[in-house]
């Protein structure tokens, strides 16, 4: 149900990962690259991931988003390495009987994920600068 | 005590290589750990106070002791998704 890929993501094998006769609603979440970091011309995210820990990390945000929300089944797939512009560097698929605990728990997934998996990005732009991103705000792009 | 850090993604970069064999007290915490890495690796002392420890895949603050046989892993806050 958690993986760390090095390879395009096949979202249709992330949401049959979820697919129970119980399930009424599947919702997803696929992040993907963007083309633009403000003013700045985005060529490609080269991700980079704590293996280990990124797939425990990933079982507890599933678990937690069992025992928080009226979902069957949960599924968390990451890309590493280059994920150019308009591909998916993550995708998150939920199943439940109804649709709402089915979308506040990818919410809260894809939420968590940010704040705790250990995976790194960096941004590589057109103009060939490079710069590792950090999702917290209120840090300094270090 | 003598443990293997692993390192990641821009720390890893500074450092030079993604994984460090350190030498610690016995009872050493995780502040004491990234004391040392810092006396060794200078270039990493803007970057200290956002570091983020592990230890056998859980995070752990400064003030936790570091077990000599366990997984140790030091890095940059995280940007996945």
């Amino acid at each position: 149900m958690y993986e760390i890929v090095e390879h395009e993501i096949d979202v249709e094998k992330v949401i049959a990962r979820v697919s129970v006769p119980e399930a009424g609603a599947v919702t997803t979440f696929i992040g993907l690259t963007r083309n633009f970091t403000g003013e700045m011309k985005v060529e490609l995210l080269q991700y980079e991931a704590y293996h280990s820990m990124a797939i425990k990390m990933m079982e507890r945000i599933g678990l937690e988003a069992v025992e928080k929300y009226d979902i069957r089944k949960i599924a968390i797939t990451h890309r590493i390495g280059d994920v150019a512009v308009e591909e998916a560097s993550v995708v998150i698929a939920v199943s439940a009987s109804h649709r709402k605990p089915a979308f506040q728990a990818c919410e809260y997934a894809i939420d968590t994920l940010k704040e705790i998996v250990p995976i790194w990005k960096k941004e590589s732009m057109t103009n060939g600068k490079q710069k590792w991103i950090a999702n917290d705000p209120d840090l300094k792009k270090l | 005590m003598n443990i293997r850090v692993l390192v990641f993604a821009h720390l890893k970069e500074l450092i030079g290589s993604g994984t460090l064999d350190m030498t610690l007290d016995d009872g050493a915490t995780g502040n004491d750990l990234l004391h040392e890495l810092e006396t060794s690796f200078p270039q990493i002392k803007t970057h200290r106070k956002y570091l983020k420890l592990s230890m056998n895949g859980e995070y752990i603050d400064g003030k936790t002791s570091i077990q000599h046989d366990a997984e140790v892993a030091i890095f940059p806050p995280v940007s996945g998704g």
